[in-house]
């Protein structure tokens, strides 16, 4: 073992335990649907949660691929510091699909992606220590959990069906393996391009799961 | 009564499925959205308890914990519509949880 994989082991330890108990950050209302004053005049509360939505998912495939670059260059302090800003986000995504579906779906749903997360980490390790039955594996969850994250939001919500999700959240899962790879690979250009493609794609996410919650809520998300 | 028969066979196979109205009074725990709902219910000894799956994915009613499974059921609800049911016969607490994700946790007090 070197020295640089002890210290990325230990950040991943880092991780496995803010996957598992994590306390609550302090929230980020202004990204939060729902909780946000209509300031602007042309603000609605549509356009608040679309906004809201986009916000949370862009930082969270950013503070992924700031955790997965400091924990393959083997700097813990960083790597701990954006795994910590990584799971606030989770916490606050989780706080956004709360304020539209209450407290106990926030409590069924971040668990849920934190899994996401956890199975990232057994990628970037497997990438880390050239393990290809790690990466395999880890792959495999994350498309299977493709599946159940699916499942979760077209539960929640009938305007999402499962398959449109599992594909997006699919292609989510290999823009941003695409960025670990490249970092792993040690080509910025590369790894920094295809941040680029995975930020971008969360629109695709976002935009959706927005216009589905205004379609599910209309007289709520009515404009004021 | 046509009934007695399946009656008298949950009498004795107390705490097995019962594939028939059971004795006592009937319970329902639905899984949607990743959620045992109700939970805790209460519930007189010889209650049957049907789960229902409304989640498009397969769920599992798993009796005891994660880290400790007390083997009395173990059953995959593979999809939307899907159900099981279990008849409790004895007082106690029972918690469940689903094994595919097991922070979907529920619990049975039977009086
Ligand atoms: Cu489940």
């Amino acid at each position: 073992m070197n020295k640089q994989w002890i210290r990325l082991a230990g950040g991943v330890a880092t991780v496995a335990l803010l996957a598992v108990g994590c306390s609550m950050s302090p929230s980020m209302t202004h990204a939060m649907p729902g909780s946000m004053a209509g300031t602007a005049t042309s603000a609605t509360k549509a356009a608040d949660l679309r906004t809201g939505l986009n916000a949370l998912l862009g930082e969270h495939v950013y503070l992924a691929s700031a955790a997965t670059n400091a924990a393959l260059g083997g700097r813990q302090a960083e790597f701990e510091a954006a795994a910590a800003a990584l799971d606030a986000n989770s916490v606050d995504i989780a706080k956004a699909i709360g304020s539209v579906y209450g407290a106990d779906a926030e409590k069924a749903f971040l668990p849920l992606w934190r899994r996401h997360i956890g199975f990232f980490v057994d990628y970037t390790v497997g990438v880390a220590t050239k393990d290809k039955s790690k990466q395999g594996k880890a792959v495999n969850d994350l498309v299977g959990y493709t599946e159940d994250f699916g499942a979760f939001l077209s539960s929640a919500n009938p305007n999402l069906p499962k398959t449109v999700v599992a594909d997006l959240v699919k292609t989510h899962v290999l823009t941003l393996k695409d960025v670990v790879d490249a970092q792993a690979a040690g080509d910025p250009v590369k790894a920094n391009k295809a941040l680029r493609t995975a930020y971008s794609h969360m629109h695709m996410i976002a935009d959706p799961l927005a216009e589905a919650i205004v379609k599910q809520f209309s007289s709520k998300y009515a404009a004021q | 009564m046509i009934r007695s028969v399946p009656m008298l066979a949950a009498l004795f196979l107390a705490g097995s499925f019962s594939a028939t109205a059971a004795l006592g009074a009937d319970s329902d725990v639905a899984i949607k959205t990743f959620q045992f709902k109700p939970t805790p219910i209460e519930v007189k000894a010889g209650t049957r308890v049907t789960w229902a799956n409304a989640d498009d994915i397969t769920h599992t009613v798993t009796s005891g914990t994660p880290e400790n499974r007390d083997g009395q059921f173990n059953t995959p609800l593979p999809g939307k519509g899907t159900t099981f049911s279990f008849t409790f016969s004895r007082a106690g607490t029972y918690t469940y949880f689903c094994d595919r994700h097991q922070s979907m946790r529920g619990e049975i007090r039977v009086k």
